[in-house]
């Protein structure tokens, strides 16, 4: 064919073949180990990368009372975002509109239109007014969007608000059951996610993914709404009455360890916690460790029952005063209460009887009951901030600590953890979790959680229990704690005036007035403290605290419906009695209860409800006094819809009171010497009770 | 020689492979470019490419036309004709992407180096017919020089990827046209350590390198893409990625987003695989790949069936080329191979690549349908044949 040197053609193009067969072999290989190996994280690699995540927030749970009524709900809310990438030139122009039609600092806006990452907010929780001024520009208006949320609100206000709590911006528990419960109630946000192409404008076409969010569960608590609207009336009326620091009202079901209502003046209107010092969110009857004063007593008493340190019919005497390691210490009663038994010990709140019951007892003993008690130890409650009692250590606590701990001095206690551990004396001697949430649901109403009763220990034999419930019991009939009575039924009680100890020293006339007790007894439906933080003029938990007791626990047998285990015999004309309480009664019940109590009425005014009496309630006064009633047109109903009044030209403390008398709540700024000038909500409208309204004084 | 018959042994395999390939090119294309659409019809980039396709055809059918023997006369111009070029876009070409790589010619953009690669095949094959059984390193010096000359012009521009291609085609042919062994091995693998040793003596004790920055910086990167992941490296990884979330089936052809967000740069062009990954998966990836192998082995048949020296020099010079390109092109997808811009031949969007694609195939077939041509008195009337033929039909 040619004679050009031979071509080595045949042996070298397999050899190639093999080559680039061997090329392609180690292609394969590397797509194996890519589109196989690397194939998961490179594909969610990818999907970082186009797409954009719009949160989804999920629908916060509910919070109900025990009864199913609406404590804390969710409702839709508009928020602004913008893709910054996507805003585009006109980004200025944008900012310019919109922080003029949102109230923003323009500046702001820009930066958060000019931020280097996929989504930025601009404003959330838009106003109804804000969101449909928005609608009509929003497509003018490149790279910014309208998303809804979740917003939160309390139905009830103020009531409850500290129980309750209240959420941050992005829906998170940030007090409260909202706190403690923060998991169960939030459920599980989604993703909107829409594809973005590498100059970050959406993809033609839109494609979205959409996973959607789960809704939170439902959390029902141990709050009764209406017990605990009596407890928040009850407290503001002794704030009123007393003049005091701070008012806190527990009610605890004996039986369960559930929390019924827990109150506390100064409070919250959990809708706009911003607007009140974040000190008011605080449980103090939770997180604060105050000395109990002779509330403590009925623990001590129980102790040195139930271990033999004393019996029933032990005999004791008290000269006024006590030495002990050459400290004189005082009864609170100068001349002393002379020859007493032990029954009389507890009627007269006798501190020289219960420092010999403490003697009796010893260190060893009274430290390991008050830890049987559960008062060494942060109680197990359910809601953010619990604390624990402080105590001289026992290895260094002397016979003097002692005597004094006894009647509830040196010694520190949360209220809470103190009514947990009288509960267990109401229930027959078991101490229980207390707890503020009863069941965990989900959002059709299947039980998820069920919290309920959880017994600690065992702490007194019933026996014992009932001895000391029985005594207490005396204290409300005969003794220190008569305000406290209830027409109609047994309780149980004790009063207890604490001194306030600041910064290490025992502080003259400064005091804590307080009241701890159960009825009816036996068989108590509800164990219930009151504690008033430095009462003005009258500061004997007897005078201060019990009148409080009495009123809530006479509404709440009432709203159960607790037959009355007591015959009430009606006092003989010219004994002493005491004056029933008659207002927010209609007039022929009034007329029955005064004559059941021994008093005759007379009406004054219109109207078919009686909104105030000549006697105040609680005085004693001889049997067959005439107490006149005056009638006027409103009916402090519970959980209703009322006006809101005129509060301009008020002083501070008128219109504190009109608004306690409407079921609502005012809130003051500026001068406090001054008159109302001004309010939020404009008279004549329609509210809520429980609503705050601010006023502007000057 | 006779050309009686020569169109009965049309290569119809590899031309049906073409077809295949184009066919498969155009689909990939439209799905690639639809995000860059918009200034244009939705489907610019498929009619252009289809536009190019016919135009390749015919150049393919002209090529093979041509019985190859006669191409050996044209060589010379043919080489001096690309060399003008390549010289002409360095002094009025367009720049783009950084380099200065076009000529505009009315509406469309001349890619003078596609051509060289034609040219330097042609020119080399005519050059190593001569004789020299290039067993001296003075023969091999004068063979590179053919391919010197367009070679440092290509990389003048800068175009690393053809200057490699031609590295190829050159490593090819001399190794088909019969250079030893050792010498063989001294100048392909050899100085491709020489290069990485230099680059590595750069790298290390900042030796002089005749390069930019940018160019070491994307010759380097595939080891580690994720050094510079917005730079350098955005190519590799996004490339990678593609190819990562095609799994096995891939994600399909139009409803897969990711390929059709612009992310991955030039993907309808050099990056084309990385979308067959993406969209068609690694079975897809691999149907591809065998597509090549197969017309890779027609070339190779080709090259050790042709009729003579010059045919089997110019089939190499093809193969080379055609081998080069999808090994690199789909290499680069994969991340195993420096980025260094190679089209995959039929499918990528581009029209000189493709005319580049279609006039090697043209020769290819070319010897292919020549191997068993008879030669005959050049004296032999045409008329004659003409009328023989007629009647025999």
């Amino acid at each position: 064919m040619s004679d050009r040197p031979p071509l080595m053609t045949k042996r070298r193009t397999f050899l190639v073949l093999v080559a680039v067969g061997m090329m392609d072999m180690f292609l394969i290989g590397r797509l194996v180990s890519i589109q196989a190996g690397e194939g998961p994280r490179l594909k969610r690699l990818a999907d970082d990368i186009h797409y954009r995540g719009v949160p989804l927030a999920p629908y916060r749970g509910n919070i109900v009372d025990r009864n199913g009524r609406l404590l804390a709900g969710s409702h839709h809310v508009y928020s602004l975002y913008a893709v910054p990438l996507a805003t585009g030139r006109e980004r200025e122009a944008t900012a310019q509109r919109l922080s003029a039609m949102l109230h923003l600092d323009p500046a702001t806006v820009l930066r958060r239109l000019s931020r280097r990452q996929g989504f930025a907010w601009i404003k959330r929780r838009l106003t109804p007014n804000e969101v449909e001024a928005l609608r009509a520009v929003l497509p003018s208006l490149p790279g910014v969007y309208l998303l809804t949320e979740m917003g939160r609100y309390y139905p009830q206000g103020m009531l409850a608000g500290p129980v309750l709590g209240y959420t941050g911006i992005d829906n998170q528990g940030l007090a409260g059951v909202e706190l403690a419960y923060n998991r169960a109630l939030t459920g599980k946000p989604g993703q909107l996610e829409e594809v973005y192409d590498v100059t970050g404008s959406r993809a033609v076409p839109a494609t979205q993914r959409v996973v959607p969010s789960v809704q939170g569960n439902t959390l029902e608590l141990s709050l009764d709404e209406n017990i605990q609207w009596m407890a928040e009336r009850a407290a503001e009326e002794a704030m009123l009455n007393t003049g005091a620091r701070s008012v806190s009202i527990v009610a605890m079901e004996p039986d369960t360890g559930g929390i019924l209502a827990l109150a506390q003046r100064p409070s919250l209107d959990p809708n706009h916690f911003r607007d009140f010092p974040p000190q008011n969110g605080r449980l103090w009857a939770v997180s604060d460790a105050i000395p109990p004063g002779s509330i403590f007593k009925p623990v001590t008493l129980a102790a040195a029952l139930e271990s033999g340190a004393t019996h029933p019919g032990a005999g004791f005497f008290c000269p006024g005063f006590k030495v002990v390691l050459k400290r004189r210490v005082n009864c609170w009663r100068p001349g002393g209460h002379g020859p007493e038994t032990l029954r009389n010990v507890v009627e007269n709140s006798c501190n020289v009887g219960f420092m010999d019951l403490g003697l009796a007892l010893g260190i060893d003993r009274f430290y390991e009951y008050l830890a049987r008690f559960g008062l060494t130890a942060v109680p197990k409650v359910d809601l953010p901030g619990a604390a624990r009692g402080i105590f001289p250590s026992p290895r260094r606590a002397t016979l003097l600590d002692l005597a004094v701990m006894a009647f509830g001095q040196t010694l520190t206690v949360t209220p809470l953890a103190l009514l947990s551990a009288i509960s267990a004396i109401a229930n027959g001697g078991e101490l229980l979790v207390p707890h503020v949430a009863r069941r965990i649901l989900t959002p059709e109403g299947q039980v998820v959680e069920d919290i309920g009763r959880r017994l600690v220990r065992r702490v007194v034999r019933p026996e014992v229990a009932q001895l000391v419930q029985s005594m207490m019991a005396g204290v409300v009939a005969r003794g220190t704690g008569k305000q406290a009575q209830v027409p109609g039924y047994q309780v149980a009680g004790k009063t207890g005036t604490a001194q306030k100890v600041v910064g290490g020293r025992v502080q003259k006339g400064v005091y804590i007035a307080s009241f701890v007790g159960f009825a009816p007894v036996p068989n108590p439906r509800v164990a219930m403290l009151v504690s008033v933080d430095e009462p003005k003029g009258a500061f004997y938990g007897g005078q201060v605290a019990a009148p409080v007791f009495a009123r809530v626990l006479r509404d709440l047998l009432a709203y159960w419906k607790v037959p009355p285990t007591e015959p009430t015999p009606r006092p003989k004309p010219g004994e002493a009695a005491m004056v029933p309480n008659l207002v927010d009664l209609a007039p022929a019940e009034a007329e029955r209860q005064a004559q059941v109590a021994g008093f005759g009425v007379r009406f004054s005014g219109r109207g078919e409800w009686v909104v105030s009496q000549s006697v105040e309630y609680g005085a004693w006064r001889p049997a067959g006094e005439t107490i006149a009633l005056e009638l006027g047109p409103k009916p402090r109903i519970y959980l209703e819809w009322v006006t809101v009044p005129d509060f301009r030209g008020l002083s501070a403390s008128q219109a504190r009171h009109l608004a306690f008398d409407l079921g609502i709540n005012v809130r003051a700024r500026g001068n406090p010497a001054g008159t109302v000038v001004a309010q939020t909500l404009s008279a004549g409208r329609a509210v809520r009770a429980g609503s705050t309204v601010g006023v502007w004084l000057r | 020689m006779s050309e009686r018959g020569v169109w009965r042994h049309f290569d119809y395999w590899s031309f049906a492979l073409m077809v295949l390939l184009s066919g498969l090119g155009l689909v990939l294309i439209t799905t690639a470019t639809q995000p860059v659409v918009p200034p244009h019809h939705p489907l610019y980039y498929t009619l252009r490419q289809g536009v190019w396709i016919a135009l390749g055809m015919g150049l393919l059918f002209l090529t093979c036309a041509i019985p190859y023997e006669r191409l050996k006369a044209w060589a010379p111009f043919v080489w001096g004709g690309a060399v003008l070029l390549l010289m002409l876009v360095l002094v009025k070409g367009h720049t783009a992407l950084g380099a200065q790589r076009w000529i505009q010619l009315g509406p469309f953009e001349l890619q003078p180096s596609e051509f060289s690669k034609v040219a330097v095949i042609l020119a080399l094959a005519t050059y190593l017919d001569r004789g020299e059984r290039l067993e001296r390193w003075r023969d091999i010096a004068q063979a590179l020089g053919v391919v010197a000359v367009p070679m440092l012009l290509i990389l003048k521009q800068p175009d690393l990827g053809t200057a490699l291609v031609l590295v190829a085609i050159v490593a090819g042919m001399f190794y088909v046209a019969g250079v030893p062994w050792l010498k063989m091995l001294i100048l392909f693998p050899g100085g491709l350590g020489v290069a990485v040793l230099w680059i590595y003596l750069h790298l290390r004790f900042h030796l002089f390198i005749p390069m930019h920055q940018y160019q070491l910086n994307r010759l380097m990167i595939f080891l580690h893409p994720e050094r510079d992941p917005l730079g350098a490296g955005f190519n590799v990884i996004q490339s990678r990625i593609a190819v990562g979330s095609g799994g096995l089936f891939g994600t399909g052809l139009f409803g897969a987003p990711p390929s059709q967000l612009s992310f991955l740069p030039e993907a309808y062009t050099d990056f084309i695989f990385a979308v067959i990954g993406e969209e068609l998966g690694f079975v897809g990836a691999m149907a591809v790949l065998f597509l090549y192998l197969l017309l890779i082995w027609r070339a190779l048949a080709i090259t050790a069936h042709a009729r003579d020296r010059f045919g089997s020099l110019l089939a190499a010079g093809v193969t080379a080329f055609f081998a080069f390109h999808v090994v690199e092109s789909a290499g680069m997808a994969a991340g195993v191979m420096p980025v260094a811009g190679v089209p995959l031949p039929f499918i990528s969007y581009g029209g000189s690549a493709y005319l580049t694609d279609a006039v090697g195939l043209g020769l290819l077939i070319n010897v292919a349908m020549r191997r068993h041509a008879v030669p005959y008195p050049e004296t032999t009337p045409r008329v004659v044949l003409y009328s023989t033929r007629q009647i025999s039909e």
